[in-house]
């Protein structure tokens, strides 16, 4: 008995070894100087001024010798909220500030976080006017070393007090348009985001990850709503505990949005809801809808529709494509009677891609770069993007060696990274 | 974790080398009854022993999500006697996508009749492969495990082995199609708990049951689904296996 009492004990140890990983934000909302200074308002041109790639003098040890800094804005209700993200070349870190000026300065606030990791904390950047804030503001060009952001980063909560700084360097590489697809909306829930896969919330923050686009995953309620949900059932990695079992399909609208919360508390969104935030919202240009079902695609087909027009009402520069990841959803597109109208995005080969009228292709990248088919998809007027590249070291190769004209990942922040510092 | 760590299991080989000059290593029973694969128990006359089994493990679900592998591998296990403290061990998993070949070496030291303790070392290659549609993979590393075992045997002759073990990855290389991703970068990979059970099972059959807690940044196994992270993974692991 005693022996069994052990071994129960021991097994106890085991299963407890499981360490639960959190990642969240800190509360950089106190810093005095920062809450007192006016809020920034800096023109479109001083924004695209301050964009650049910086290398650094301090701090390389923990963000890597580099950097490519970037404006994103979102729009809530009559404001509009800009944010510069630094994606670093170093465990897939970013920074994320909000800006203020400060008597003719140029103060940045806000925090850092490795997403391949947990580590995160408090950042304290400030321009000072003769440093590069005037020449932001348009007294003078910009030149390699012209502009110094610099000030102190801390690690967790505790108040920031390592030195870092950055050196303007040149601007950002940019060889026509390139997509950085951000996976389900912005990054899995896995990765210790501060808000849940596929939720609006998640579309108004993945900006400041890098994306200029993203992939959400469609699925139907039993009611026939097209609803944002990736697995295949409800479960405690997408949602809080709810007593709600089994496919997600099998529940109304009504009876997911009432028991169901995803896991950072968000409600599951509709489709509808989800295209009106890119649309009004954001600055994104590219929807890739990975519809997850089988069965007829004219919801979506008719919402897809209804928001291009939007878009183009609204002055919006937006692709939304309808993603056709196996044959079933390719039989149910080509039952659309009006197809080969809907701009769609076909994973299968080359010859699926003719049979949808594909503009786009996106294979799997453990196919590797495929060049020969990239170049024909570029020959018949089409464009080819990868899917799900999330080493860092391969995202650079397949930049580096590969033609496509976008990446899928979970780690947008390291796909700006490694296309905006190219040369 | 510093690398420095993951040399102690060498040290403590060292130490127990060293004690081992004054310790009282004779056990009187007879080594059939002690038959074990992974219980730290001298071959005094056996040359050879050897069992095969099955491990099955988990994947990390809020990584992997939808895809589950819960494919289980084969598992062959063989010591080879060296003298009364010393063997030698090799270890075959596979699961025909992902396969790993390890050898190493182990003292074992008897602290009394019941008490057995043993340190050793492995290095193990790992390798895998997937040529289906839309997969155009593969890729191989080198690995290394210290280990260290303590071993109890009770009354009713009930061998119970807990055993803690580094693992350090040494090489790594993947191929996508034509792309090629390698690293030489030596790092602590995690570390293994388990806590392995084997009793006499049937006739002159011995059975192993284990339960391993593996916390690794990269684990072998799940090399197709996803790369290392930057903190470590809980893969809980049963191994089955019988003494043959």
């Amino acid at each position: 008995m005693r022996t069994i009492f052990i071994i129960t004990c021991s097994l106890l140890v085991f299963v407890s070894c499981k360490k639960d990983y959190k990642a969240p934000v800190p509360d950089y909302n106190n810093w005095d100087a920062f809450t007192a200074a006016a809020r920034l308002a800096l023109s479109s041109q001083s924004r695209s001024a301050m964009e650049g790639v910086y290398g650094l003098t301090d701090g390389n040890d923990i963000f890597g010798d580099t950097v490519a800094v970037k404006w994103s804005y979102v729009i809530t209700g009559t404001d509009t909220l800009y944010h510069l993200s630094f994606f670093c070349g170093k465990d897939i870190a970013y920074i994320i500030c909000e800006g203020k000026k400060s008597n003719g300065d140029i103060l940045l606030n806000g925090y850092w976080r490795k997403m391949n990791g947990v580590e995160t904390g408090i950042v304290r950047f400030s321009i000072k006017a003769q440093q590069g804030a005037d020449l932001i503001a348009g007294n003078g060009a910009i030149t390699p070393g012209s502009i110094i952001i610099s000030g102190v980063f801390g690690n967790g909560q505790t108040v920031p007090g390592t030195s870092i700084s950055f050196s303007y360097g040149r601007k950002l590489f940019n060889n026509g348009p390139f997509r950085i697809l951000a996976h389900r909306s912005g990054g899995r829930t896995s990765d210790l985001l501060p808000v849940s896969e596929n939720s609006v919330e998640m579309i108004r923050k993945t900006s400041e990850f890098g994306s200029n686009g993203i992939e959400i995953d469609v699925r139907l309620t039993s009611d026939g709503i097209p609803i944002l949900y990736h697995d295949n059932t409800i479960n405690l990695r997408e949602t809080q505990k709810s007593g709600l079992i089994g496919p997600i399909e099998n529940y109304t609208f009504d009876q997911i949005s009432t028991f169901i919360r995803l896991v950072h508390g968000e409600k599951v969104p509709t489709l509808r809801q989800a295209l009106d935030a890119v649309v009004y919202q954001t600055g994104l240009s590219f929807v890739w809808l990975d519809t997850k079902y089988i069965g007829s695609l004219k919801v979506v087909r008719a919402l897809q529709k209804e928001y291009i027009q939007k878009a183009a009402v609204a002055g919006r520069n937006l692709t939304i494509v309808i993603g056709l990841p196996t044959t079933d959803a390719l039989d149910d597109f080509l039952a659309l009677p009006d197809y080969a109208d809907a701009p769609n995005l076909c994973e299968l080969g080359l010859d699926d891609v003719e049979r949808s009228k594909a503009e786009f292709w996106a294979p799997r990248f453990t196919l590797g770069t495929q060049n020969e088919l990239v170049a024909q998809v570029h020959a018949a007027g089409k464009q080819a993007f990868v899917w799900t590249l999330d080493v860092p070291e391969f995202i650079e190769q397949y930049l580096r060696d590969g033609h496509f004209d976008g990446i899928l990942s979970n780690y947008p922040s390291s796909v700006a990274y490694y296309y905006y510092v190219q040369h | 974790m510093p690398i420095k760590l993951a040399v102690l299991p060498f040290l403590l080989v060292v130490l127990v080398i060293g004690s081992s000059l004054t310790a009282m290593a004779q056990d009187s029973l007879p080594e059939a009854k002690h038959a074990a694969i992974i219980f730290p128990y001298p071959m005094y006359s056996e040359k050879w022993r050897s069992s095969i089994g099955l491990t099955l493990l988990t994947t990390p679900e809020d990584i992997t999500e939808a895809v589950r592998v819960r494919v289980p591998s084969i598992d062959f296990r063989v010591l080879r006697r060296i003298n009364d403290h010393f063997m030698a061990e090799g270890r075959i998993n596979s699961q025909i996508l992902q396969n790993q070949l390890a050898v190493g070496i182990q003292y074992v030291l008897p602290l009394t009749d019941r008490l057995f303790l043993s340190a050793g070392a492995g290095v193990g290659y790992w390798f895998g492969f997937l040529t289906v549609e839309g997969f155009n993979s593969k890729g191989s590393g080198w690995l290394t495990y210290p280990n260290l075992s303590v071993g109890y045997r009770t009354k009713s002759n009930l061998l119970i082995t807990a055993r803690a073990q580094s693992s350090i990855n040494l090489y790594y290389k993947a191929f996508n199609g034509n792309e090629e991703l390698s690293s030489g970068k030596v790092f602590y990979n995690g570390e293994t708990f388990t806590i392995a059970l084997e009793q006499p099972f049937y006739h002159h059959k011995h059975l192993t049951l284990a339960f391993s807690a593996i916390n690794n940044y990269f684990y072998w196994q799940t090399w197709l689904l996803f790369y290392r992270v930057n903190r470590k993974i809980f893969y809980p692991q049963i191994t089955v296996g019988f003494i043959l």
